[in-house]
């Protein structure tokens, strides 16, 4: 597992990447990549890398959806194999975020 | 610091005994082994520099008894010789010393020596109070654990129905579970079961566990309806549990009288249905999100109903089995689950899957709780857990009515369904008729409110990210009402053979009407029974009319 991200210059676009498996130990890295960015900033999600994700990785999207404002945010979820989509899809979590 | 000293010779004595009290140091002085061996054991000095040649007991000898004392502390022994041969040199670490010095004693070398042993002590003695520290901490946490365990357990399955036709396969991970099975009796001879996982396991995912059972029991003793059950466990955990932990469940009723079971599932795996008449078997894929992420306003919560007969197998599972994964690392995976559950009776399942796991990974080195529940709905075995069924008090059917008028304020913060249906059971006790008078009055006032007050189109729900719009836009209308209302009228009359009576329920809003028609039709399009809509509605009433192009409407439900 690994987190990392890329900001625009201006700071207004955050793109963070999760490889391998996404859970519990990726929970400080995940924060401290979101943390870094203005609130409201456009956040992108690539899961492109991603094998696994369990509910607390789950739990992590919402930290982050919470951070860029809740409801009134849009986050973008790209790159998602079948089985990502799957855990995505049965949380209902295409509700909260534009997977794509 | 205290060293001690142990040398024959009473000029060496001398010499060690002044530099050393020269330098600070504390001095125990002995002649021989023996007396050294004993001074040890009275005064624990934190280092030794002992001769090897003395009377009565040798260095040698008295340095493996000193370090045979000292099994939890770090004690150097430094031999101080005149031997130069190699052998008697290794036999010094050999019976346990730390390093040997020549004499004559150099003054330089022997303070640099004591000097990097203290070092090593002090680290020494550092290492061996954390760890002491440690352990004590450990210990409380532990004994802690098995306390505070012991009242979670008993708080979680406080009137647990152990029933013979509900099988478990449950394996935690730690000491606590983040998984839980609850089941109860509702009043009106019916089972509500909820298997549910809370986000990551051990002490902090169980904490939640507690509120959650606490509602679920509670309010299904009391009779309510699956959906009013989480609609209020949702809220609870909305309120409690922090934004990044929920609680993914699987929920069913099983409404014995009617031969009917609503399912919900909320974020785990497939709910699987097996008939038993041909084998049919039905998968209820997640329809909702987890419990404790949104409030329960904006919350979807749409059971879906079945009928049931003798026989039927309903299977509800955490996603912990799931995940157990082979020596490549593939989990074992739904597809796989299924087909053992499928191809298993209901007698051998929960033993067939157990069995199966354990062949495929390793079930104990597993980081995820464990929890499968197999519902058997044998009418034998489901008559023996209902027992008696207990006869709520009839209150013979009376003449009246009530009007509830909402305007803009109430209408923003008051939900007046959970009050309307408390004021019926109070009247009337219609504790059996409590799912349906609540269905019908939540769907009937819903679209009400959304479609007619506040004019939302629900076909946006069915768009791409069209439930957060709706919900948006309905908090945004909701917040511009302007001198809107809705009139719920309830009114009770006998039935002429006077066993029970007739509500006829008339809800009434100020809006412009909607295409109710449009309702019926998108939800003919679900599976049959689908436990939703004015379908539904229609189906338990004698009689449903919308009238005024929509804004007003007419329900007339019998009962006895």
């Amino acid at each position: 597992m690994s987190v990392s991200s890329k900001c625009s210059d201006d700071g207004r676009d955050m793109v963070i990447c999760v490889s391998g498996r996404f859970d519990f130990s990726d929970h400080k890295d995940f924060r401290d990549a979101y943390k870094g960015a203005a609130n409201d900033a456009q956040f992108k999600l690539d899961l492109s890398g991603t094998e696994y994700m369990d509910s607390s990785a789950l739990g992590m999207l919402l930290l982050l959806r919470e951070h860029a404002g809740g409801d009134t945010c849009k986050i973008e979820i790209t790159g998602c194999s079948e089985d990502i989509r799957k855990i995505l899809q049965l949380s209902n979590f295409n509700q909260m975020f534009e997977i794509t | 610091m205290k060293v001690l000293i142990s040398d024959d010779d009473s000029t060496n004595r001398l010499v060690l005994s002044t530099m050393l009290k020269k330098w600070q140091y504390e001095v125990i002085i002995t002649e021989n082994g023996k007396e050294a061996v004993e001074a040890f054991i009275e005064h624990s000095p934190d280092m030794v520099l002992i001769d090897v040649m003395m009377p009565v007991m040798d260095g040698y000898e008295a340095t493996t008894r000193i370090k045979s004392l000292c099994v939890d502390r770090f004690v150097p022994v430094i031999f101080i010789t005149a031997m130069t041969d190699e052998p008697s040199l290794a036999k010094c670490i050999d019976v346990g010393g730390d390093d040997f010095l020549n004499k004559p004693i150099n003054r330089i070398i022997l303070q640099a020596k004591i000097l990097a042993f203290k070092r090593n002590y002090q680290l020494y003695q550092t290492v061996s109070n954390q760890k002491h520290l440690l352990e004590i901490a450990q210990e409380q946490s532990r004994a802690e654990q098995v306390i505070a365990e012991k009242i979670h357990s008993s708080i979680v399955t406080r009137g647990d129905l152990v029933l013979d036709c509900i099988q478990t396969l449950s394996k935690p991970s730690c000491t606590f579970s983040g998984d839980i099975v609850l089941t109860a009796k509702t009043p009106t001879g019916g089972i509500h079961i909820l298997v549910g996982d809370f986000t990551g396991h051990g002490l902090s995912a169980a904490i939640g566990a507690m509120p959650a059972s606490d509602v679920f029991y509670s309010m299904s003793e009391k009779g309510f309806a699956l959906k009013e059950v989480a609609y209020e466990i949702n809220q609870k955990m909305y309120t409690l549990l922090p934004t990044n932990m929920f609680l993914a469940a699987a929920f069913i009723h099983l409404d014995l009288n009617n031969h009917i079971v609503e399912v919900w599932n909320a974020g785990v795996p497939d709910i699987i249905v097996i008939k038993n008449k041909n084998a049919e078997v039905i998968k209820l894929s997640s329809s909702s999100m987890p419990l404790g992420i949104i409030s329960s306003s904006k919350m979807a919560i749409e059971p879906k109903a079945f009928e049931i007969e003798s026989g039927d197998r309903i299977v509800m599972l955490s996603d912990g089995i799931t995940d157990v994964c082979n020596a490549d690392g593939v989990a074992f995976g739904e597809e796989r689950l299924q087909a053992v559950i499928i191809q298993s009776s209901a007698e051998n399942c929960i033993d067939n899957i157990q069995r199966k796991i354990s062949e495929y990974g390793d079930i104990e080195k597993h980081f995820d709780d464990i929890t499968l529940v197999q519902v058997h709905c044998d009418s034998e075995l489901l008559s023996c857990a209902i027992g008696k069924k207990e006869v709520t008090k009839y209150i013979e059917s009376g003449e009246w009515q009530f009007e509830l008028v909402l305007n803009d304020e109430m209408l923003r913060n008051i939900d007046p369904l959970p009050i309307i249906i408390q004021l019926l059971m109070d009247i009337q006790g219609l504790d059996a008729h409590r799912t349906n008078l609540f269905t019908i009055l939540s769907e009937l006032y819903n679209n009400a409110l959304d479609h007619g007050v506040l004019n939302l189109d629900s076909k946006l729900k069915e768009e791409p990210q069209g439930f957060t719009n709706y919900y948006n836009q309905r908090e945004l209308r909701l917040k511009k009402l302007d001198n809107a209302r809705i009139s719920i009228k309830i009114n009770s009359v006998p039935k002429d053979d006077s066993q029970g009576g007739c509500l006829t329920i008339e809800i009434k809003d100020s809006g412009e009407g909607f295409d109710y028609n449009h309702l019926d039709r998108a939800k003919k399009a679900v599976p049959i029974l689908s436990g939703r809509g004015v379908n539904i509605v229609r189906s338990i009433c004698k009689n449903l009319d919308y009238l005024n192009n929509g804004s007003t409407v007419i329900a007339q439900y019998n009962w006895k």
